[in-house]
């Protein structure tokens, strides 16, 4: 079952990720941005109006708690369901 | 109870005057280290510098602890290994309280030694009779330490202490610069797997490369599993885990 609850500030303060540490995670999934605009989107989530940008920092922390045996806590935001095929 | 003079913090300074050809040589390692950006060459060549720069030491080896392991990392004999062994068996000693308490611990006689007696008792039998330990650098989770054994009583100076503190803080900004270079070539070994993963998704479903992402993502949520593990499945087999009839 999926808790998505967590915001991307609350999932990097449980997780005790360095900023840095996160970008590199998030730079593995294919983040683009740079650190501080990684911290930036972090720390101010109004203004980040990047959905797929913010999903990425969020798959970025559930991955690490996935590592630790919890399931995915923080929230994506506006995450496109699966397409429908025949 | 530790005197004054067998702890010091790691950056303090110690008494005690460096030859000027250690410094010579440390300043030669400096550039050797920085060119090397694989970890375990980079403590091998700290405890070889240390064996060969530090007189008294006869013996050098380097320990680390993550969370739940201790082991050797780089060692100049079988004696630094078996004292390690040692040390995890009795659970306690000079290196241990070095990784434990983040200073350094200079023994002077270990057949006198009243802190670690079942440790000092190991050491002796190993013919060593004094040591240094001070710690080499904090990782992520993992805490290094270096170790010099000796065979003499009282082997360990000032000096020796400056030097192997000196040593200490080359290794710790080579390792930090090795790990974080070995961090990145993973993370774009990663990035490359899941680019493909997304092309797969993005021909197979006719979508965009963030729609390919979320798909991803909902087959992490699914499968409870990392989103580099679906892709790299993704790319060998061709098959992705997605909620039951939508795929």
């Amino acid at each position: 079952m999926t808790h998505d609850k967590n915001t991307l500030a609350e999932g990097l303060h449980d997780s005790g990720l360095s900023y840095e540490s996160l970008w590199t995670r998030y730079f593995a999934l294919g983040g683009s941005r740079t650190l501080d605009n990684m911290r930036d989107r972090i720390d101010n989530p109004d203004m980040d109006t990047d959905d797929a940008e913010h999903n990425v920092i969020a798959q970025a922390l559930n991955d690490y708690f996935v590592e630790q045996g919890k399931d995915h806590p923080v929230a994506y935001r506006n995450l496109p369901g699966p397409p429908v095929t025949d | 109870m530790f005197s004054p003079r067998d702890t010091l913090e790691l950056g303090e300074q110690p008494g005690g005057a460096i030859d000027p050809q250690v410094a010579i040589e440390l300043s030669r390692l400096a550039r050797e280290l920085q060119a090397s950006d694989e970890t375990e060459a980079i403590l091998q060549r700290i405890v070889d510098a240390a064996v060969s720069e530090i007189r008294p030491a006869q013996h050098a080896g380097v320990t680390v602890a993550s969370k739940t392991a201790v082991w050797t990392a780089a060692k100049s004999s079988g004696i630094a290994a078996e004292l390690d062994v040692a040390q995890c068996r009795t659970g306690d000693g000079p290196c241990l309280t070095t990784l434990r308490e983040h200073h350094s611990v200079r023994v002077d006689d270990f057949s006198a030694e009243a802190r670690w007696p079942k440790f000092a008792a190991a050491a002796v039998e190993n013919g060593v009779l004094s040591s240094l330990s001070v710690q080499l650098f904090v990782e992520d989770d993992d805490i290094g330490a270096l170790n010099l054994y000796s065979a003499r009583r009282s082997a360990f100076s000032d000096a020796d202490q400056g030097v192997a503190l000196l040593l200490a803080s080359q290794a710790s900004v080579a390792v930090a610069a090795s790990r974080k270079i070995g961090n990145l070539r993973i993370a774009l070994e990663s990035r490359d797997v899941i680019g493909q993963a997304k092309g797969i998704l993005m021909e197979r479903f006719k979508v965009s490369a963030d729609e390919a992402f979320a798909l991803l993502i909902t087959a992490s949520q699914q499968t409870h599993r990392k989103l580099n593990q679906i892709a790299e499945e993704l790319t060998m087999t061709g098959e992705l885990t997605l909620p039951p009839g939508r795929r």
